[in-house]
């Protein structure tokens, strides 16, 4: 299959995916709340509450508001925000750059500190440094990442005072929300890479490698990890969708402005415009990071390529 | 450096140079000594001549001319003199000791009074104050309706037409004087002259005539008026607070605005003057339009002029320095103790409470008291318990007609005696021990805060915990199996509701009274209370508003909006309206305390407890009376940040 088509037909199914994911969510954000609740006041009449529900379109069967919800979406119209000024995409739109930083530093730490530990306990196989870095391996993947935050503002920065406790003003109050996020990944990372170095290192290829005189260094980063990444690849696109959803704990408990803090005060408001287009933008980034990333398998690995074509 | 060790070595500082002060002092009193022994006057000279005498008498030839009788007698009376005098002398120094000793004592005095001044630092007059709450909403109009309204910002850019007394709950002038009751029906309200915009144009009774149009239907400014920008349509949120009691209204000049009510209406002055009601500039809002004046920019009256505001990160503000009440410890607003206020976004409670330990919060309010607990006895923090948005929380039974029958069977709670049992069946102090801080009491009805509420007598009524007596009372009324209702209750509107409806129904099982919760969401909630078409009971709280109406104007009277318990043979209900034509202030205080005594002997509801929330502070910060007042952000000016 070509590649183009291929891409073609990955794109189709990431626009199915966004379409289930928000149809769901209109019909049980529909389920649990009354909007017009939190837009009146407690002694409004009931004239009042059929008047605003008239207004914002509650009164007309469900199937109705559907239609007029999957009609103005596809033009680009997620609907205002009940609760505050502007049109519900702009507000998410706003807030994207936070949540693509915070994951992005996620990333980062989780690769950054999952990749070198794994070759580290692969090389040096059965040694109490492997035992330590499963170990930690173990208790990232245990930790919740918002006790681990919770922690963390704790010991580094009301202890110690090196970062922030909150916020979002520069580059150190980024660090303890992107540990607290990346740690988890970072510890699927880590494992993976281990037993992926451990499988190639013992493989014909590295022997003969080493036979041609390479030295380790080159045989290790050059021969060995490349391999033993292509695991790592494959679960990117998934570990890429578990940050973006971590995120939403995370900008809560470190205060951070971001889509996550967004889509729950959103909840807590009944403001269903706002959630549903962040939900649409959430849906959207997952399954484009994993069509990314699919695409990138095929270029990085030869045998994936040749399948396909 | 660490504040103790800065102490630390303040006080050694302070130790030497006493010692030094008092080691001068005592050089001083020797200097003096000497001076007056060495360097006095002419007679001095002679004294210091007589008092080395004899020395120079042994190393001296004594005169021959003179007879030796007679140099006895004079040796002798200069003797005497000489010992006199070096009496005196010894007087004279021991006085001046004594005086220099008081001198010390005086510095001594002096520095422990600075020193007392230095253990209580000065008021940081140019501080900034930076305060965490959870959640900040996103409009600046502080008329916005429901959950949109912005309480911080309404605080501190706004002002209301008058404000109650901490204590006594009293009517207080602010941007309006106390009303001018023309006759029971006619009302003068006249504006306080001076009052300034933060643009600088004067607050005048047009302002006043435009606000009141603008939170009630009196006009079709708003409620999707034409000339209305405001996004998603306008809803007020102030309608709850008389403002559509009117007969008529008019400017009668710049100072002046006269009400006209259809009957006399004791609560009026309280209901749409109070702290919920901010006004807002009639000419700002006109110029700019409601979307901009909801969104870009806040302009009022208030103590602090806005800078920015970011529904995710925070807002700013400075100080009003033309405020126009001056600053001192009450909790109405007032001129600022601190010249920038910071307001930070932060959802967590435990990263609001890092925040502070970390330096970088002063205060933080409305804070889950379990969250706290930890913190009651660590010198950095101050935790401070206060009334919480709704301190009091009962539970309503229904007695409507509606449900004068239920599946063939009397309503059980138009029973006296089934109330009473109710009433008695809960155990509040193991409530407030165990669930809650146990610094609550039990509830009587209204909020403490209110005008006219009786405390002690109600006190002395208190019903307590008699579950015998409760049984024994089931049983007289013809309940000796007891009796099945259902409890609803709101599920995510008070955190502690649901918490603490399983003891509830415990308690009241264990007399007899078996109960199925029934949970609600508050979006269906309060519509399904207002329908009186369910039977059983209701948990409902009241508000920290000191003017009562919002709470019996909708609770207590049988034409209140969510009045689920009413009943028509008693006297409450005249006595309700007695009180709100009782014009006199004194008058209604004391009808409204018979109205509070009768509702409460009646059992007219299930009363259980008061709830607090938590206010925290840094140990730099002084704010005395935390955030007790609606909200508490009406409290804000009276926060004082100490220098260090």
């Amino acid at each position: 299959m070509q590649f183009a088509n291929l891409l073609v037909i990955r794109l189709i199914q990431t626009i199915l995916v966004i379409w289930v994911v928000v149809s769901i969510v209109f019909v049980i954000s529909r389920l649990i709340g009354n909007p017009e609740t939190s837009l009146m006041p407690w002694d409004a009449t009931n004239e009042d509450y059929e008047r605003i529900r008239e207004k914002l379109g509650l009164n007309d069967p469900m199937i109705v508001q559907y239609g007029r919800f999957l009609g103005d979406a596809l033009q680009g119209d997620l609907g205002f925000s009940y609760h505050r000024t502007g049109p519900a995409l702009d507000i998410v739109a706003d807030k994207v750059l936070g949540t693509v930083k915070l994951t992005a530093a996620g990333l980062v730490v989780a690769l950054g500190l999952g990749v070198p530990l794994g070759v580290f306990a692969a090389l040096r196989r059965g040694s109490p440094l492997d035992w330590l870095a499963r170990l930690v391996a173990v208790f990232g993947q245990a930790t919740p990442s918002f006790w681990l935050g919770l922690m963390l503002i704790f010991f580094l920065a009301t202890r110690v005072s090196w970062f922030p406790t909150a916020g979002a003003e520069g580059f150190r109050s980024l660090v303890l929300p992107a540990i607290a996020l990346g740690l988890l990944s970072a510890a699927g990372f880590m494992r993976l890479t281990r037993s992926g170095m451990i499988d190639v290192m013992n493989t014909d290829f590295i022997r003969t490698a080493r036979a041609k005189g390479l030295n380790e260094r080159t045989v290790i980063l050059r021969h060995g990890l490349r391999h033993a990444l292509i695991p790592v690849m494959t679960i990117l696109g998934i570990e890429l969708g578990r940050l973006i959803a971590g995120s939403v704990i995370i900008e809560v408990v470190f205060s951070w402005p971001g889509i996550g803090r967004l889509m729950i005060e959103s909840i807590l408001q009944s403001d269903y415009p706002t959630v549903q287009a962040g939900l649409v933008v959430i849906a959207a980034s997952i399954t484009l990071g994993n069509l990314i990333v699919d695409m990138t398998y095929r270029v990085i690995d030869p045998r994936i390529r040749m399948a396909a074509l | 450096m660490s504040t103790r060790n800065y102490w630390k070595r303040m006080s050694h500082r302070r130790l030497s140079r006493r010692t030094l002060l008092r080691a001068s002092a005592r050089a001083g009193v020797g200097a003096t000594g000497l001076a007056l022994v060495g360097c006095g006057d002419d007679d001095d000279d002679d004294q210091a001549v007589v008092q080395a005498q004899p020395q120079q008498q042994q190393e001296q030839p004594q005169p021959v001319a003179q007879p030796q009788q007679q140099q006895q007698q004079q040796q002798a009376m200069q003797q005497e003199q000489a010992e006199q005098q070096a009496e005196q002398q010894a007087q004279q120094v021991e006085q001046q000791e004594q005086a220099q000793e008081g001198t010390v004592e005086a510095i001594e005095r002096e520095e422990a009074e600075q020193d007392q001044q230095a253990a209580e630092p000065e008021v940081d007059l140019d501080a900034t104050v930076r305060v965490a709450i959870g959640r900040y909403t996103a409009g600046l109009d502080p008329q916005r309706s429901g959950s949109q309204t912005n309480y911080v910002n309404g605080a501190c850019t706004f002002d209301s037409g008058m404000s109650n007394h901490p204590e006594t709950a009293a009517l207080e002038p602010n941007l309006v004087q106390l009303p001018e009751i023309v006759d029971p029906t006619n009302v003068i309200f006249h504006v306080t002259p001076g009052v300034v915009f933060h643009d600088g144009s004067p607050y005048t009774a047009h302002d006043l005539e435009f606000n009141f149009e603008r939170v009630s239907s009196a006009a079709e400014y708003h409620q999707g008026g034409e000339t209305s920008d405001h996004p998603n349509e306008w809803a007020s949120a102030r309608q709850a607070f008389g403002t559509d009691n009117f007969a008529s209204y008019s400017v009668i000049d710049d100072l002046t605005f006269a009400v006209e009510t259809p009957a006399p209406n004791a609560s009026l002055a309280g209901s749409i003057m109070s702290g919920a009601v901010r006004h807002v500039s009639k000419a700002f809002v006109e110029e700019n339009g409601d979307a901009y004046v909801d969104s870009v920019f806040a302009m009022g009256t208030g103590p602090f002029r806005f800078v920015d505001s970011d529904p995710d990160v925070g807002a700013n503000w400075t100080r009003n320095d033309d405020y126009h009440k001056p600053r001192d410890g009450l909790t109405n607003p007032r001129l600022p103790w601190y010249k920038d206020f910071e307001v930070q976004i932060r959802p967590e409670p435990l990263a609001q409470i890092a925040g502070i330990e970390a330096g970088e919060i002063d205060a933080i309010y409305n804070l889950p008291t379990d969250v706290v607990e930890p913190y009651r006895d660590n010198p950095n923090f101050k935790v401070l318990y206060q009334p919480s948005g709704q301190p009091t929380h009962y539970i309503m039974f229904n007695t409507h007609d509606s449900v004068a029958e239920v599946d063939g069977v009397p309503n059980p709670f138009l029973d006296i005696r089934v109330r009473e049992a109710a009433n008695l069946a809960i155990n509040r102090q193991e409530i407030i021990d165990g669930l809650l801080t146990g610094s609550e009491g039990p509830a009587f009805g209204p909020y403490r805060g209110t005008i006219g509420y009786p405390g002690e007598a109600l006190e002395s009524r208190y019903h307590g915990y008699d579950p015998e007596r409760a049984k024994a009372l089931l049983e007289e009324a013809g309940y000796p199996d007891g009796l099945d209702v259902d409890l609803h209750i709101v599920t995510d509107f008070q955190p502690i509701v649901p918490i603490m409806a399983l003891p509830v129904q415990e308690y009241l099982e264990a007399v007899g009274i078996r109960t199925t919760i029934k949970e609600y969401l508050s979006s269906e909630y309060f519509r399904t209370v207002r329908t009186f078409e369910l039977p059983g009971m209701f948990w409902f709280f009241t508000n920290t508003i000191a003017e009562p109406e919002t709470v019996i104007g909708s609770g207590v009277t049988e034409s209140g909006f969510y009045a689920v318990s009413v009943y028509p043979d008693t006297e409450i209900e005249e006595l309700y309206q007695a009180q709100n034509q009782a014009l006199d202030p004194g008058e209604r205080a004391r009808l409204l305390a018979e109205l509070y005594i009768t509702f409460y002997d009646n059992y007219s509801w299930l009363f259980l407890t008061e709830v607090s929330a938590a206010t925290m502070t840094a140990a730099n910060v002084n704010w005395p009376v935390g955030s007790a007042e609606l909200r508490g952000e009406g409290t804000l000016s009276a926060i004082q940040k100490l220098k260090t």
